[in-house]
Order: C-alpha cells, then structure tokens, then sequence
C-alpha cells in the first residue's frame, strides 16, 4: 500500500441537542487514506459523513482525536493553511468574480505573479473544457459548467488533498453520471488524494478506490465496492449497498444451511441447529418453471434489461431479478416455479 | 340626494342643514342647488348619475351596456372634476374661463358630503362598466378596488404634490410666472457655499446635503458594526442590542435633541461639568451641524443595523469558507469575498440614513440653531413671519427632487443584480468568525455607542423627574403631574392636566386612520400582487413614490392643495386623519406584499376553481392567511401616526393639536420638562402597544408552523 496522505485518528464531534442533549454527530472515527487514493464517505443524511469531512477540511474542530495530513498534524490548524482544496455542493463561486478571477483568487491571494497566474487559470480551465468561459460571469453558466470551474478553482494551485461534499446533487441524472467520470478521470490524472462524500450508493461505487459507510456518526464499514456488496459486515451496510435479500438459514450440517426448504452447500461455522442470517442478492437466485415448485410469483416488474420479480417461498418474499431472457421464457405472475440460490457468492453475516 | 352638496362650516352633525336642503343656497343637496339655485354647472354629474341609472334598466347586451356605462359615468367625473377646479371661492378661477363663459356670479366652497357621494356613485359605475366591458378581469370588485385606490392616491398625494409645483411658478396673487421658479431656486441663502472658505454660511440646500452625507455615511459605519456583532461573533448581549433596532420606531424623532440638550446643552451635564472643574463657560456647540448629526446619528443608526442585519446574513458562509480553503485568512477574506458582497447592501443602507437624514424635522428643529436645513426653513416660510408660500414651495420642491434622487438610486442598487445568496437549500456552512482586527473595531465602536443611546434613553426619561435640569435636581413629579392631572370633582373626573387635550386627540385620530391604513395598504397590496390590470406598474410606482417623499413636503402640499375648494379641509381632524393614513399607507403596502408573496398564488386559484370569485377569495382565503400582516399594519400605523411630526406640524391647529407638535411646541418655549415627561409617557406607550402585538403576532406564527411540520409529515 502506498504511503498515507490523510490520517483520522478515533475523531468525534458533538453537538448539543435541544431535545436529547449531547449527542455525537462522528464518534471515534478512525480512516486513513493513501495517496492518490479517492475514498468515499458514504451514508444516510445525518449520519456525520459531512461533518467528518469537514473536520477534514477544518471548518469544524473536532471535540476528540486528531487528524494529519502528509504527516503534518492539523487538528487545530485553520483551514487556510492546511493545503486543501475544496469542492461544495452548491458550488459556491463568488458571484462578484468573473470565472477567470473565481479560479485565480486561491492564487492572487498567495501573491504568486500575474503572468504565472494566467497560465495556471488557462490550463486548469482548458483541462476542465471551460478554456472559453474565462470572462463570464458564474450565473451566466449552468449547474454543470460551475461544477467544473468550482473543482478548477480547487486544484489550481496543486492542493495535496481534494475534498468534495455531496459535488452531484444539484444537477440532474444523466449530467450526474458524466460528472462523475469526468471527477474520476481527472482525479486519476493528478493523482491526487481524494475524499469524496455522497448519500448516492451508485455514485459511490462507480467513482471510489474504497468506501467507508457510516451510519448514527461511526465507520461501519470499508472497503472496495466488492467487498461492500459481496461482504458486508452488518445489516445496515448489506441493506443500503444494493438490494439485497436477509434470509434466516437453519444450519443443517458443518457444510449444509437450509432456507425456507431450499438446501445449500455453506459452511456456516456454527453447530447444527443454529440459525444464521444470509445475504442473498436478487441475481444470486434463480427460478425454473416448475408446477410442483415451492416458489411462487407474485409481481413481476420487466424494466427491458432485465426483469425483478417478487417471488413467495415459504414464509419469506424473495426479490429476484433475471437477465436478459427471451420474452417467452417470461414468468407470469401466479405460477409457480423452483428456486435455485447459487451459494458460492452467498454471504452469512456473522 | 338628501345630503348637503357643499361642505359646512360647522360640521354634518349639527342638524341645521336638514331643514335648507331644498332652499338654502349653502345648505341644499345637488338637485337643489341646480334647480332652486340655478347652479347648471352641477347638473352634468347629477344627469350622467340618472343616465346610468337608466342604462341599467335599459336591456341591452352585457359589453354594449358596459360600454355606455363606462362612458356616460366617465364623462361625470370628468365634469365634475371640471367644473370643481374650474370654479372657486370667487368665482371662475381663470381668466380665460371667465371670457369663455362670462362673469359668475355666484361662488363656490368645498365640496361636502353630498358632492362627495355622488362622486363616489360616480366612479363605482365607472369601474361597473369598465368590468362589463371585461377589463380586470370582468370583476367588478377589483375594478372598483383599483378605482379607489388610484382615485385616492390620485387626489390625496399626487395632487397636492403637483401643487407644489404650480405655487413655486406662482406669485403671491396666484397669478403664473415661469421665472419665479428661476429665481425663487437659484438663491443665495440656499446655494451659497460661503462655509467652505469660512466667510459666512452656506446655503441650505449645502447644508441639507452635507449633513444628509455625513449622516447616511455614520449610520452605515455604526450600522455595519452592530450588525457585524450581532451576527458573526459570539457576543453575549446579542439579543439586547437587537431591542435597539425598535426604539427609532417608537420614539417620536425630537427625543433624541432633547436628551442631546440635556447632556450637552448651555445648562447640561459636560457644560455644567466643565464649568464646575474647569471654569470654561458653557457653550453653544451642541447647536447646529454637529449637534443634529449626532441627534441623526442616533436616531438612524437603529434603521441602518436593521437593513445591515438582513445585508450580513445574507452573504453566504459557504462563500467565505471556500475562501479559506483557497488559502485566504479570515482578513483576506473579509475584505475580498464578504465586503464585496455586502456592497450593494451598504450602499442601501447608505441611501436610507441620507433619505432619513433630509426628511428629518424633529432634531434639526431642535438643535439646528442658526444650521438651517430644507425642512426647517420650509416651515419657517410657512409658519413664521416670512408667510412666504412661493418660497416654501420652491424649498419643498428641491427635497422633493433630493429625496426621490435619493430614492431612485436607492431602487437602482437593491433592484440590480444582489450577491445575496440565501436560497431556498440549506446553507450547511458555519459563518466564518470575524477577523480580530474587524472584531475589535465593531466592538469598540457598537459598545460605546449602545451604552450612549441607553445613556440618552435614561437621561431623557429623567429629565421628566427633576425640578429644572440643570438648576434644581430634586426629584418630582411635578411635570407629570401638570401634564397628566386628573381631577375629581362633583361633575366626575376632569382631565386637567395640560397634555389631556393634544393627547387624546392623538390617540384619537391616530385609531381612526390606523385601521383605514392598514386596509387601504393591504388592499393595494392585493391588487400590486395577486390582479394583473392595465396600469398596475403604475400604481406601484405611485405607492413606492409616495413612500419617499418627504413629510415636510407632504405637509406643506396639504396646506397648499386642501386649503381652497373644491376640497376644502385645511384645519379640519380630517385632514389630519387623511394625512396619517397616506403617509402610512406605504408601510401597509409593503408588509402587505411581503406578506402575500409568502402566500402561494395557488390558494387564491384553488378559490377560484372553487367558484369563489375575487371578494370572496379576498376576505376567505388571504385575509385570515395575512392576519400577522393585518395586527402588523394596524399597530405600525397607528404608533407611526402617534409619532410623527413632519407633516403634520404644518396641519394642526388649536383645536386638534397633536401629541408631538405640542411638544415640540413646548422645547421651543424651552419648557424642557413638561416635553420630556410627556415625551416619556408617549414612547412608554408605543413600547406597550408593540410588545403586545409582537407577544400576540408571534405567537400566532409559530403556531403556524408547528401545523405546517406535522402536516408535511401526514
């Protein structure tokens, strides 16, 4: 692994609340990023992922812990010397500066000479695709365009980390998911460390070198986007990365569980008889047209690439989704089928 | 018909005028006065009266009888106005009407109660057949709304303005002469700029202005401190200096002055100090331009911390935290981020204490001396022994031009493109802690200047409990007392004291024209907001213009425009009452707009789909949504009504005297502590009457929430 660039060392943050007192909004956070890594806060509103990262950028003070940067302890250091650069959700360029003087105020405040300014704004712009805006005013541009000039202006003078709250969701869908290559694809070019925070599993997944999901203030999870998915380590995390089937499996042997009648080959490690909870994903499961089967169809959803069905087996309702079939293998709702679950990638929560 | 067609002298409720309807020439009704009395003049407004009254019977389509309508009653206004203005006291009131129609013999008073029903008749077809023909609408209720507002605008702000304009052309006769204006504006006494190399004095229009800079620029700076304080620091006493921002609103604007005199008056406090430690006569240096500019100072800083209040807020913290991350400290970023933001809003706030400054009577009246000012001298050549009405209305003019100069750069620095980034997304960012250097001087100026004012505040209540300030420091009620006596006696209580009079004919009138404001604010603001009709962004216009013109002004043009037929009312509580509520009617409006652009326009479509037509909608939908706004504009009303003093001083007379003009009466006989108790008692009044309402408004509004909350969450 390569050298760590931003280190949380057990940080919290507390807030007094009106009605319930002190509460934490981050508690005993600990995360460590690698340079050139871009991880990802992920979680509900409320679960601390902006705060966190705000202590990071050093707009809030945490109550405990420490936070470095390259080394450097920071904790107490104001934002202004902490050598961050900073990307917000309504993007907020000043609007009594033209684009040019939006992307250079990091620059004219260090004093650095006007002809290296102007050469420096000129590249950034052009590596952005706004080279032409330079004399426009921010209004004048769309959500998109400021986007990019809000993440020119917080890298033109080459900051060691980047910091980008929720950077997406003010634009629509289809801009979203342009965004969001082209935040990647220049991350990966300067190769600058990166935290990144959104609510948006998808946008997570799709951007991220690693994911930390949080939930109630804590890290409860992180890892690559496989091993959210395919591992995840608690309820919450197996519920919010995907849809996700939590299915309770009596253990039937050392190598053997059983569900709801259907018998797979898993070792549970646990005495026969225990119970278990497995994490299923919709694509795990498969269905075969059988008229003596246990499953039955409930509703079938067909969305062209694939198709999700709900499926009653037993005392569970499955949610299962089936690829690219022929329209007359299409199940109709009420007939019955059998229910196949491909237990390699079958996950127990511990 | 049965009413008297011209106005009496003693008054409707006398009874007299019933028996001379028919025969007497100043008692009888319209039809009297044209038939018994030969007056034809007066028939076209009876007649088109009676042709509408036929039109209506007549069974003609909708759009055809609205059409006539319209026109038939047009034409009797416009008649009516004619013959009105084009005969006087005495007679023809021009020379070419009397070679037109020959000499009249007969004269013409003020119009009254009769004249003044069939008017309204009038113009209520008018907006009827205006509304058949399908303009506004088709809604007879709103074309009446819109008539009656703009009619009244029309007669009772825009015209006496005008009059201004035409008595600055006129000679003492009434006689026109263009070059008077000339004259009468290019003045030395009020262009001389003899101060700046010290040879004498300026002229008043300098004098106005330089202190109307020197004013907006303070409050601003004391302003922006306050404001700074109150917003972006963690200051304990936040909330007991945001009390100051209600003062100005209920202090009539001489209080100040007083206090001023109190402390640094010839027998104040620093001159008796002075005296006492250091032999140094007392002066007069509290007199004049720097006496009213702290006075100014002190009265306006509270408006502009307001404006500034809203102006500092507005500046997103996100904005200044992105500056930190591009590597600005907190002064770099108070300089190139949060100032430039603000500016447009300083500007505001600079254009509001200069507007302020120039409408300003109260303190320059009483600390001006020999630094007169536009206001002053306008009433001096009105009340005083100059009598000279060309001169006053030449002076008014100039306000008038500095005050809606003022005005129009004003709506041009708020309507132009405004950085103020509030929206309707949550800001998460914290705002940024001021720089120390920044922080230092707010405190050091805002800290200081509070415990001056509350200094003032206290001083001038005191004064009201001494026996003569600056000679005899024992306690005593006396002026309380000469005040507000109330003796008991065999007929029952008799109100003695010397202030009973003006006082309740203040509370009075102020009660009646504060419900006629609120509605008559409320009203146009419903038409501004809700009605599209030929002529709104006219009516705006007017509303907003009659906003800045300045209460001297308004008041001489009263005297001017309403002391001659065809509306007659000068020295009446009438006019005085007219007065309140078009001052105010402004303030009515606006918290009117505001209120109701909170509304959502849906509700009043939802009523509509619903069959409700405009009234309906009216009194069922935004009525009870604008309630807040309603308490709102009747308590503003009323307490700004209590506490004015610029037009009206040029209004009142023995019988109804005013609250604050007898005061100012009093401090110019330098009875200081009747002023100051009476004073005292006023604004402990208007302070109850707000804080009530505010108790009662405000709470109102959260219960509004909370409903919305759990509705949202249904």
């Amino acid at each position: 692994m390569a050298s760590v660039s931003i280190r949380l060392d057990g940080v919290s943050k507390r807030f007094d609340h009106t009605v319930k007192g002190e509460v934490y909004a981050v508690r005993q956070v600990s995360l460590s990023v690698a340079t050139g890594e871009l991880l990802t806060l992920l979680g509900p509103s409320g679960c601390g992922k902006s705060t966190t990262l705000r202590m990071i950028a050093g707009f809030e003070e945490p109550d405990e812990g420490a936070i470095s940067i390259d080394g450097r302890d920071v904790t107490h250091m104001l934002p202004n010397q902490r050598g961050i650069g900073f990307v917000f959700q309504n993007y907020a360029l000043f609007p009594h500066l033209s684009i040019f003087e939006n992307v250079a105020y990091g620059l004219r405040v260090q004093g650095k000479p006007a002809a290296e300014i102007v050469r420096a704004v000129g590249e950034v712009l052009e590596l952005v695709g706004l080279a032409k805006y330079e004399r426009q005013q921010p209004h004048q541009l769309s959500g998109g365009e400021q986007q990019r000039v809000a993440l020119a202006r917080a890298v033109v003078f080459h900051p060691k980390v980047l910091l980008f709250d929720e950077p997406l969701s003010n634009l629509d869908a289809k801009l979203r998911v342009e965004m969001r290559e082209q935040i990647r694809a220049l991350q990966k070019r300067i190769g600058i460390t990166t935290v990144y925070v959104t609510h948006d599993q998808e946008e997570a997944m799709a951007i991220s070198d690693r994911i930390a999901v949080m939930e109630r203030g804590e890290v409860v999870q992180d890892g690559t986007a496989e091993d959210l998915y395919y591992r995840p380590r608690t309820e919450f995390v197996a519920r919010f990365i995907g849809r996700t089937n939590l299915l309770t499996a009596r253990v039937v042997s050392a190598g053997e569980v059983e569900v709801e009648g259907v018998r797979l080959a898993l070792a549970a490690r646990k005495p026969a008889g225990e119970r278990v909870t497995l994490v299923v994903r919709p694509e795990m499961i498969a269905l075969l047209p059988d008229a003596q089967g246990a499953g039955r169809i409930v509703q079938r959803t067909f969305l062209g690439e694939k198709t999700d069905y709900q499926v009653a087996l037993g005392g569970a309702v499955l949610q299962v989704t089936a690829g690219g079939e022929p329209i007359a293998r299409l199940l109709a709702p009420g007939s019955r089928v059998a229910v196949r679950i491909a237990s390699e990638n079958v996950h127990i929560l511990s | 018909m049965l009413l008297p067609w011209y106005a009496l002298q003693e008054g409707l409720d006398s009874g007299a005028w019933l028996g001379g309807l028919w025969s007497s020439e100043d008692y009888g009704s319209g039809f009297a006065e044209v038939l018994a009395q030969g007056k034809w003049w007066l028939s076209p407004a009876l007649l088109a009266l009676m042709g509408c009254f036929g039109l209506s019977l007549l069974p003609i389509p909708r759009e055809r009888r609205g059409t006539c309508l319209a026109f038939v009653a047009g034409a009797g206004v416009v008649l009516f106005a004619a013959q009105a203005w084009g005969i006087g006291l005495r007679g023809w009131t021009a020379g070419w009407l009397t070679a037109l129609f020959g000499e009249m013999e007969s004269r013409q008073v003020g119009i009254g109660a009769g004249a003044a029903v069939a008017l309204i008749a009038l113009l209520s077809l008018l907006s009827i057949g205006l509304a058949l023909r399908g303009a506004f609408g088709g809604d007879a209720f709103v074309a009446g709304a819109v008539t009656a507002v703009a009619t009244s605008i029309l007669l009772f702000t825009a015209w006496p303005i005008l009059r201004i304009l035409l008595q600055a052309f006129q000679n003492g006769d009434g006689a026109f002469e263009p070059a008077l204006v000339i004259e009468r504006l290019s003045a030395a006494k009020i262009w001389s700029l003899r101060c700046l190399s010290g040879s004498g004095r300026c002229g008043v229009a300098w004098n106005t202005l330089f202190l109307a800079v020197a004013c907006g620029a303070g409050t601003t700076a004391l302003g922006l401190a306050f404001a700074l304080i109150v917003t972006r620091t963690s200051f304990r006493f936040k909330k007991t200096l945001r009390v100051l921002t209600v003062l100005p609103i209920v202090t009539p604007p001489f209080v100040i002055g007083l206090a001023l005199i109190l402390i640094f008056g010839r027998s104040g406090l620093v001159n008796q100090l002075l005296e006492w430690s250091l032999g140094v006569p007392p002066t007069r240096w509290i007199y004049g331009f720097q006496g009213v500019l702290l006075a100014q100072l002190f009265a306006f800083t509270p408006v502009a911390f307001l404006v500034l209040i809203g102006v500092v807020e507005g500046v997103s913290p996100t904005l200044e935290e992105a500056s930190q991350t591009l590597r600005a400290d907190a002064w770099t970023t108070f300089a190139t981020v949060s100032l430039p933001l603000m500016r447009p809003g300083l500007a505001n706030a600079f254009l509001v204490g200069f507007i302020e400054s120039i409408a300003d009577f109260g303190n320059p009246i009483v600390l001006g001396g020999d630094y007169g000012v536009l206001s002053t001298e306008i009433y001096f050549a009105v009340v005083g022994a100059q009598l000279d009405y060309g001169h006053a209305a030449a002076l008014a003019l100039l306000l008038l031009v500095l005050a809606l100069g003022a005005f129009f750069l004003q709506r041009r620095v708020v309507g132009g493109r405004s950085y103020a980034t509030i929206s309707g997304k949550g800001d998460a960012g914290l705002p940024v802690p001021l720089p120390k250097g920044a922080r230092r001087w707010a405190l050091s100026v805002a800290l200081p200047w509070a415990t001056f004012t509350v200094l003032l505040y206290g001083f001038a209540f005191m004064g009201g409990l001494v026996k003569v300030w600056g000679r005899d420091y024992t306690p005593t009620l006396d002026h309380y007392i000469k005040a507000f006596a109330i003796e008991r006696s065999a007929s029952g209580l008799i109100w003695s004291g010397a202030a009973w009079n003006s006082f309740w004919t203040t509370v009075t009138l102020a009660a009646i024209a504060a419900p006629l404001t609120a509605l008559l604010g409320l009203l146009a603001a419903w038409l501004l907001v809700r009605q599209r009709f030929v002529g709104r962004a006219a009516l705006e216009f007017a509303t907003m213009l009659s906003f800045a013109v300045p209460g001297t002004v308004i008041g001489v043009a009263y005297v001017f425009a309403f002391n001659i037929p065809p509306i007659e009312i000068t020295g009446t509580a009438l006019i005085i009452v007219i007065c309140f509520v078009f001052r105010n009617m402004p303030v009515g409006v606006r918290a009117g707009i505001a209120a109701m652009s909170q509304i959502d326009r849906s509700l009043d479509e939802a009523s509509a789909t619903l069959r409700g037509r405009a009234p309906q909608t009216l009194i069922h939908v935004v009525l009870p949504l604008l309630r807040p706004a309603m308490v709102g504009a009747l308590v503003y009303g009323f307490v700004r009504a209590v506490t004015t003093v610029s037009a009206v001083v040029f209004l009142v007379t023995a019988e109804y005297e005013l609250a604050t003009t007898y005061i100012i009466l009093r401090v110019i006989n330098g009875d200081y502590g009747l002023a100051i108790a009476y004073s005292s008692a006023l604004i402990a009044l208007m302070l109850a009457a707000i804080l009530l309402i505010q108790l009662a408004v405000g709470d109102r509004r959260l219960g509004r929430r909370a409903a919305q909350l759990q509705g949202s969450r249904a």
